[in-house]
């Protein structure tokens, strides 16, 4: 287990209601509903708390029947508090994880469910929004103009802003009226 | 007369709410504690509706006014409910259900004030 997975558990663990969920747990597999009757917990909060749980690795889900079945997850809880310690924290880790965190901020704030909500005016933003619409371009396949904006539209209306940015980026590659993702 | 009484009842439930989110946070239940807090919120945003719905309405209909007013803002929640279990977004479903709950006992006093 790394530091970050070993931080995000014990955040995640710190609240008495999922510490609930997995005192029920490991008595017996369960799902939402069973757990709600059994705590005094709506569905919908024993829901969002098993998220987190199953977010962090605490938790197992499978799909059975109508239902969802959750389980302790017992390789994370048989990890020494020990063997973590021991863990040696490596800068280059640390850099790259602030990095991804605040890449996955910054796509949280400006997308919802898939759609871009606005144009980030930082250009910092602005590059990390355009690297994740980018994504949707297959790496070796040439577009249309009309194609591009086809695509851009999907996550926001100003596709011409955004397909002008793209290129400004050198994320997409215009070539004689046909558009390609930088390799 | 009702307008305090209306504004009395939002102060109550207010302080209820606030109290049970102390409550929960001194359980180590912080996640369903700032919940909480969004509904604490409605309280006061019906009030600032209300106080605009009285300077609003010239026909002195004060109750459609609000109604009217208040209808649109939690109109945009429930879409935001509906948005959030079509994507299986567990935590906004629970701040735009605490939030939708504020709104359904305002409505049912205000039934009964007006």
């Amino acid at each position: 287990m790394t530091e970050s997975q070993a931080i995000a558990l014990f955040k995640c663990l710190a609240d008495k209601s999922r510490i609930q969920i997995l005192k029920s747990l490991i008595e017996e597999e369960m799902y939402v509903e069973r757990l709600s009757e059994r705590l005094s917990l709506t569905p919908a909060t024993i829901s969002f708390h098993l998220k987190k749980l199953v977010d962090v690795g605490a938790v197992k889900s499978r799909k059975e029947q109508y239902y969802t079945i959750y389980s302790i997850n017992d390789d994370v809880f048989n990890v020494s508090i020990l063997d973590i310690l021991r863990e040696e924290s490596e800068e280059k880790d640390l850099h790259a994880e602030r990095d991804e965190n605040y890449r996955k901020k910054v796509i949280d704030s400006f997308f919802e469910y898939g759609k871009l909500k606005s144009i980030p005016t930082q250009r910092k933003k602005e590059r990390i929004v355009l690297e994740e619409i980018a994504k949707a371009f297959e790496p070796d396949r040439s577009y249309t103009e009309r194609e591009v904006n086809i695509i851009i539209a999907d996550f926001h209306d100003d596709f011409c802003t955004l397909r002008r940015d793209m290129v400004a980026e050198k994320l997409l590659v215009r070539d004689k009226n046909q558009y390609k993702r930088w390799p | 007369m009702n307008e305090k009484e209306l504004f009395d009842f939002l102060d109550e439930e207010k302080a209820l709410v606030l109290a049970e989110v102390k409550e929960l946070a001194s359980q180590d239940r912080m996640d369903e504690s700032n919940i909480l807090k969004a509904k604490s919120n409605i309280y006061d945003i019906c009030k600032a509706v209300f106080g605009a719905a009285t300077k609003k309405a010239s026909d002195g209909n004060v109750k459609d006014t609000f109604l009217s007013t208040f209808g649109n803002i939690t109109g945009q929640w429930q879409k935001s409910l509906e948005q959030a279990k079509a994507h299986d977004d567990s935590y906004k479903i629970l701040i735009e259900e605490a939030k939708l709950s504020a709104v359904s006992e305002i409505l049912e006093k205000t039934e009964d004030l007006f």
